[in-house]
């Protein structure tokens, strides 16, 4: 477990390092959240207060709605794709063959990896939040913290399963991974990220059932917008839950033999 | 992969399997002595690439045997792992954003190095290669410094066998020429035990003890030189023609 520790800093550092030798990308993240949010404040007030009736779930109003839709959905982009970013951020950088040869199995590689993506994606959440609240005078007062973290937690695992999927079709395969991108447009358009599932006709309302984001969204949005407990999400909880456990054991084992293949084939480090 | 004998390295073929594919390596069978510098010599395609990684643990065979002292590479994998390091030619194999040692650290961490162990380690692989700046940023050192900079973090699990792919492929004639006097005394010195792949047969033939020529996935001959001139019935030859001789004849 210490080993396993000590390599996560290893990982965190270098990602941290790198980030910080671009000296601008901080500022520049930044301001796109600003841009997005400035954008959807306007989009709005041009709205007006026609969208409320479809929004009394969420207290009435499209910007708080739009501005937690995004910056949940971004976070579970980034759970997603991490496994396979991983992998081809070490297959690009043409690093993965000599981090092999160490004794770190790809599992720890793509674990120590996911540090910086948790935690940067997790300082996005927070800057929409606070830029939100303190630009555009959104109201987070009733934000219930257990809840919110814990559903933040239980995102990541859910997403774990479609992120491994994900990341053995990107080993095997290289391009093109349809897994990500069921999970990821697929859940910006089917999960209630920029409106609500309601207004989707009744067969999309049933796929949007089958997608992990439909429940943490739902959650998510409960706990910080509406102040509920875990206790009030009960349903959302099941839902990820039964998620994770059907998924992740299935993606495990893909994921395994998606790696031996690659190393049959010797395409490992091919981009 | 590999199938037979019993060695020390028993390096054999891969076999096609059920669909249909190219014979990467067929009835490959060598040994080598500790602390010997052994050149794997071939052309272009002719598999010793595959045979590094096969060796080293990133590519697994079909079939066949390895052992590294002793140890199966696929039985008792961690043990083999822990003796050798892999010298990638390629320059892409380290963060270019990042110095040198701060590449040298987050490789210790990953050898299980930390703290004082770590920097200890760091330092005294930069003396051996005789690196002039750890605190330069990777994307600023000159080729050869960046080859300098692999080999040691070849040395940072002082491991006793050094894999190296075609290590001075990038390097100018003058650069080579350093690196492989770098190499011959590193062994030497160090004790280490090279093997590695080359296409170039002067290469070959100024530092390695032994040289095996590959060509089309076989061995077409292997020893010193003048055992592989007795076996290619060319005793005047140089190691030159009888490659040319030997690889055309596949």
């Amino acid at each position: 477990m210490m080993i396993f520790a000590g390599k996560c800093f290893a990982f965190l550092k270098r990602d941290l390092l790198e980030n910080l030798s671009y000296k601008s990308a901080v500022l520049f993240d930044v301001l796109s959240v600003l841009a997005h949010l400035v954008t959807f404040f306007f989009i709005t007030k041009l709205i007006g207060a026609g969208a409320g009736v479809y929004l009394k779930e969420y207290g009435g109003s499209y910007f708080p709605f739009v501005l937690t839709g995004i910056a949940f959905s971004g976070f579970s982009a980034s759970a997603l794709t991490a496994f396979s970013s991983a992998v081809i951020k070490e297959q690009s950088t043409g690093t993965l063959e000599a981090i092999l040869v160490t004794p770190t199995s790809p599992w720890t590689v793509m674990g120590a990896s996911f540090v910086w993506t948790f935690l940067a994606s997790l300082a996005e959440v927070a800057l929409y939040l606070v830029l939100g609240a303190g630009v555009f005078h959104v109201d987070f007062s009733r934000i219930n913290v257990p809840a919110s973290v814990i559903f933040l937690l239980l995102t990541v695992v859910s997403l774990s399963g479609p992120g491994l999927l994900s990341a053995a079709f990107t080993l095997v395969f290289k391009r093109g991974d349809p897994v990500s991108y069921f999970f990821n447009a697929g859940s910006r358009f089917l999960a209630g990220v920029y409106f609500p599932i309601s207004l989707l006709p009744t067969g999309l309302q049933r796929l949007s059932g089958c997608l992990p984001l439909t429940y943490s969204l739902r959650a998510l949005r409960g706990a910080v917008m509406g102040g509920k407990g875990v206790g009030d999400l009960g349903h959302e909880l099941v839902a990820l839950l039964l998620f994770s456990l059907i998924c992740l054991p299935v993606s495990v084992v893909l994921f395994n033999r998606a790696l031996s293949r690659a190393k049959k084939e010797g395409s490992l480090s091919f981009v | 992969m590999f199938s037979r004998g019993i060695g020390w390295w028993d390096l054999l073929s891969r076999r096609a399997a059920s669909r249909k594919r190219t014979l990467a390596l067929d009835e490959v069978d060598l040994r080598v002595a500790p602390g010997e510098i052994f050149a794997l010599l071939g052309p272009n395609g002719a598999g010793k690439t595959t045979l590094i990684k096969v060796l080293a643990g990133l590519v697994v065979a079909d079939a066949g045997e390895a052992s590294i002292f002793g140890h199966d590479i696929r039985r008792d994998f961690k043990k083999a792992h822990a003796l050798m390091s892999l010298v990638l030619g390629e320059e892409r194999s380290f963060y270019w954003r990042l110095t040198g040692r701060q590449n040298l650290e987050f490789f210790a961490a990953l050898y299980n190095l930390s703290g004082r162990d770590a920097r200890t380690r760091i330092a005294r692989a930069a003396t051996v290669v005789a690196l002039p700046d750890l605190d330069q940023r990777y994307q600023e050192y000159s080729t050869g410094n960046k080859f300098r900079l692999a080999l040691a973090r070849s040395f940072l699990n002082d491991a006793r066998l050094l894999f190296m792919d075609e290590p001075t492929r990038s390097l100018d004639p003058s650069a080579a020429g350093n690196l492989r006097s770098l190499v011959r005394d590193l062994s030497r010195r160090e004790g280490k035990t090279v093997f590695f792949t080359t296409h170039d047969t002067r290469e070959a033939e100024e530092i390695a003890d032994r040289i095996a020529i590959l060509g089309e996935g076989r061995i077409k001959g292997v020893g010193t030189l003048s055992e592989i001139r007795a076996q290619a019935s060319a005793p005047s030859a140089s190691l030159a023609e009888i490659f040319g001789l030997l690889t055309a004849a596949s």
